[in-house]
């Protein structure tokens, strides 16, 4: 793949690029689809592209442009190299434009690629679909579970002018289960998922239950009253959160775009001491880890927030430049439209690896139980719903509570109907006090995670 | 030709021994772009091109996809999708059946003067460049404005065993833009959209630099806007609020996929009462104009105006071959995918809320209190449960029948079937909007509505 990489290159600095990048992405995906308790569906989709950037040198700074291919030859190359370099005479210089990734020593990502997944036949996981549904259907109250379970295994490789060379193999697994279950005209509906880079089917079990469980514990929900509470988000609701509210507003482009609530509070307290945020793309089997960025960048650990201060935003290399300060290995490719587009057919942006929210202090930890017990009044949500409606700028926010619960002097008392949590994100970053022992690799995007234990943030308005 | 070797894999598929097949074979040139003040974050164009081969195999269903069109490529997917729903078949229960349809020949052209991959992309850079000057130039107090350009031309062909062989030519075209004005500490941002099925004649036919302005002025405006109260209250929707509530609450409950899956509160209430008497929906491929029309679906069955809800009453549902056969209904051509590389699935098209008879003013004055929620900055739905949240971009107060304080950061939720209850006023205005809905895939989807009041709705503030 690297001959191939150079070639392009090679032939982009030929033809008037200063600079040129190639990026391969190749996806071998399979999926399976449960759906009214039985398997339906399956689907093998494989998809493989390059997506080269060029950077022209004019007088007042450069211009870069972008073009893919799917089917590589010799021929198609030079079509590309033209078209990017096309895109580039376009674009007026971009004085902000430093450079593309430069070199740097990469670390290993440890534990991405399970050979299991490589060779799973499908047949196997039909099998393991099939015995998930007999597992959770026990119960006459269950009318519906759906679902699915997907394998994939991706290659990486990247190349550039300044000596970026790299490439690597990554696999993926997913599991998710969603249950409906009706009794006496009520229904209770609730959804589990699972990630990671390796293959698990004792975790796939332990989904179906999940969902089902609280399928069942769904039943004939009540209103909370309106009112001041503790809440309780567990690791999906804040995914879904954070996934429109804190992570986007990070990004170094937005701060820059000044779309953030964060513009101007470097270095500020920005949340409660009891917090501390980390973007850490080399967690083993963590869903998002990978030696290098989309630019070829190196990924590290970022402390965004640590006990409550701003210390760091999240960049790739265009987004340093115009900083002046090294990239955080945040490059990635990423472009949704009339249909999403595959990785190589994007050019970079920023996204967070594996975002980790962790007890900025030890007397911030407690076990999950714990954490129940010490609730006079409030409620915990698994999950949120509405999420993307947030306010990017603001940070202002206001969300249903899903798949939640009152909790009553400690012990968690029934289902609750649409309760609302409106809000800004930096008021309940304030309000943050408390962490669970039940932590999760939480799905944000198509190949992010959140990783958290349940979050407990004290005192705010909920609407019943 | 596209159309011979979705034909082609068709009959390859058949050769296996399979009950059904159907196959997509596209090649769509594409251009994004993306600029955010005056800087293009993306700048893409290319071609994606592939086949899709779906297969029913002993009641089970196995897609395969390929981004190449080589005969031997298109060969292994066949098999790959023969193969997989084999092993899934193991698994099933309830085999799948499809209903048949007549078998379709047709050649769909696109109606367009300016076809979108005979303009280069230098053009449609330049005028995305030109729509974020106008935008941003508006006032000093916009400190940003994101816009976004897409657009798809080329070919799609859909071959099925039951006799479809149909080529659509495709031209789709979309700008949208979003801008954040700022004023000491508070910070809004307004979104507006424009898009059209055909081709870069886009532009000449809508003022877009007028569309620039107004979403502009409307972020300008919000940074006068109060905090909301919570609470429940008479709501008036304006009709893309309003249009994004048939779509979310109501549509995604119609779709016969999610009905026998036993994930749509609308199961089993064919010919029951679900909503107030003044309201009625359809879903409408064929709406002239509709961002989400179109004659023929993925599986190749010529497409319809499906009545959903009748005065309250529900009518009818979307339907695929799949769900036809099961519900025993008559296929009315709702299966839809994102790409060549999906599987179809019943989807919306135009989905809207039909006329009724009252003026604004009318809807106003017998509120004392309320408040009046506009445009829509996206929603979600629970369709097993039925319930929905959406927030609204702008809103108003209104006091004794009058719009009164501007808000802002407003959601509604509330029950979908007690929501259609509840609406006890529906306008004679009407205006068709342009959207994306999402359902483990994208596609383009229009909803229409005109203005209608909601009592005892539950709406969500910061005051």
């Amino acid at each position: 793949m690297q001959d191939l990489l150079e070639y392009i290159i090679k032939k982009a600095e030929k033809q008037g690029a200063s600079q040129a990048e190639a990026f391969y992405h190749g996806a071998d995906i399979l999926r399976m689809g449960i759906e009214k308790k039985q398997v339906k569906i399956s689907e093998k989709k494989y998809d493989a592209g390059i997506g080269m950037r060029v950077a022209v040198k004019k007088k007042a700074g450069f211009s870069v442009g972008f073009a893919y291919v799917t089917n590589l030859t010799k021929k198609t190359a030079d079509d590309t190299v033209r078209r990017a370099l096309k895109v580039a005479s376009f674009k007026k210089p971009d004085t902000d434009f430093k450079s593309f990734q430069e070199r740097k020593p990469t670390k290993t990502a440890k534990q991405i690629y399970d050979k299991q997944i490589v060779k799973m036949e499908p047949e196997k996981i039909v099998d393991l679909a099939t015995r998930l549904i007999k597992t959770v259907e026990t119960d006459k109250r269950i009318t519906t579970i759906s679902g699915g379970l997907g394998l994939g295994t991706y290659k990486v490789a990247i190349a550039n002018s300044l000596g970026v060379s790299g490439e690597f193999e990554k696999t993926g697994y997913g599991a998710y289960g969603y249950v409906v279950a009706q009794e006496k005209g009520s229904v209770g509906v609730a959804g589990d998922g699972y990630s990671s880079c390796f293959f698990n089917e004792d975790k796939a079990f332990t989904t179906f239950k999940n969902a089902r469980d609280l399928a069942l514990r769904q039943l004939s929900p009540k209103t909370v009253k309106t009112g001041k509470m503790d809440v309780l988000l567990q690791p999906d609701a804040l995914a879904f959160l954070l996934q429109f509210t804190l992570i986007p507003e990070v990004r170094a482009d937005n701060i820059q775009k000044k779309q953030s609530p964060f513009v101007g509070k470097m270095g500020e307290v920005v949340a409660s001491e009891s917090l501390t945020v980390i973007d850490d793309g080399l967690i083993p089997q963590a869903v998002s880890s990978k030696p290098f960025d989309d630019e070829g960048c190196p990924t590290q650990t970022t402390t965004i927030i640590n006990e409550g201060q701003l210390q760091n935003f999240l960049y790739n290399s265009y987004a340093a430049g115009k900083d002046n300060v090294p990239s955080t290995g945040n490059a990635a490719r990423m472009l949704g439209g009339f249909t999403y587009k595959p990785k190589y057919a994007a050019e970079p942006i920023i996204g967070p690896t594996n975002f980790k929210l962790s007890a900025g202090k030890k007397s911030a930890e407690t076990k999950f139980d714990n954490m129940v017990n010490g609730v006079k009044n409030g409620v915990i949500a698994k999950e949120v719903i509405g999420a993307h409606t947030a306010n990017l700028s603001s940070g202002e926010f206001s969300v249903v509570l899903d798949t939640a619960f009152k909790i009553e002097k400690g012990e968690i008392v029934y289902p609750v109907k649409q309760a609302m949590l409106g809000g800004n994100i930096l008021d309940a970053l304030k309000s943050v006090t408390l962490f669970a022992d039940d932590w999760k690799q939480a799905q944000i995007g198509r190949e992010e995670v959140l990783i958290s234990p349940t979050v407990l943030i004290k005192d705010v308005k909920v609407s019943g | 030709m596209l159309v011979d070797l979705a034909e082609r894999a068709v009959r390859l598929a058949m050769d296996l021994g399979v009950e059904y097949a159907d196959v997509r074979a596209e090649q769509v040139h594409s251009t994004s772009i993306r600029l955010t003040n005056d800087r293009f974050e993306q700048a893409v164009s290319g071609v994606d091109q592939g086949l899709g081969a779906r297969v029913l195999c002993k009641g089970a269903w196995g897609f395969s996809s390929t981004s190449s069109l080589d005969i031997k490529d298109i060969q292994t997917a066949v098999k790959t999708a023969f193969k997989i729903a084999k092993a899934t078949s193991k698994g099933v229960k309830e085999k799948a059946r499809v209903r048949s349809v007549k078998p379709v020949k047709d050649h769909v052209k696109v109606k367009t003067h300016l076809l979108l991959n005979k303009v280069g992309i230098d053009e449609k850079m330049k005028k995305v460049l030109g729509f974020s000057k106008t935008a941003r130039n508006f006032s000093p107090k916009i400190v940003s404005a994101s816009l976004a350009y897409e657009d798809a031309a080329g070919q799609k062909a859909v071959a099925s065993s039951d006799g479809a062989k149909i080529l659509t030519e495709l031209g789709r075209v979309y700008v949208s833009v979003n801008a954040v004005a700022k004023q000491a500490e508070k910070i809004t941002s307004a979104r507006e959209r424009m898009g059209k099925i055909g081709g870069f004649e886009l532009f000449n036919e809508v003022n877009g630099d007028e569309i620039m302005k107004k979403a502009a002025g409307r972020a300008v405006n919000l940074l006068k806007a109060k905090p909301a109260p919570s609470g429940r209250f008479t709501v008036i929707a304006d009709p893309r609020l309003a249009g994004v509530f048939a779509h979310e609450a109501v549509g995604h409950g119609c779709e016969a996929d999610l009905v026998i899956a036993g994930e749509s509160i609308l199961a089993g209430k064919i010919g029951k009462v679900v909503g107030s008497k003044l309201v009625s929906i359809f879903d409408d491929s064929t709406l002239a104009g509709g961002w989400g029309t179109q004659k023929y679906d993925d599986e190749g069955v010529a497409t319809k105006k499906r009545l959903l809800i009748e005065r309250g009453i529900l009518r009818g549902y979307i339907t695929n071959k799949e769900a036809s056969a099961r519900l025993r209904m008559e296929p009315n051509g709702g299966a839809r995918a994102e790409s060549f590389s999906f599987p179809p699935i019943v989807r919306m098209s135009n989905t809207y809320i039909a006329r009724g008879n009252h003026s604004f003013e009318e809807l106003l004055e017998d509120i004392d209190y309320g408040v009046y929620l506009k445009a829509s900055r996206g929603g979600q739905v629970d369709t097993a449960k039925g319930t929905f949240q959406f927030n609204a971009e702008e809103a108003r107060l209104i006091e004794k029948g009058e719009l009164t304080t501007p808000l802002l950061d407003v959601s509604l939720s509330g029950l979908t079937l007690e929501t259609m209850h509840n609406i006890d006023a529906v306008g004679k205005d009407f205006e068709l909007n342009i959207g994306f809905c999402g359902k483990g895939q994208t596609v383009p989807a229009g909803d229409a509505s005109p203005h209608i009041r909601i009592k005892n709705a539950l709406v969500g503030g910061r005051a």
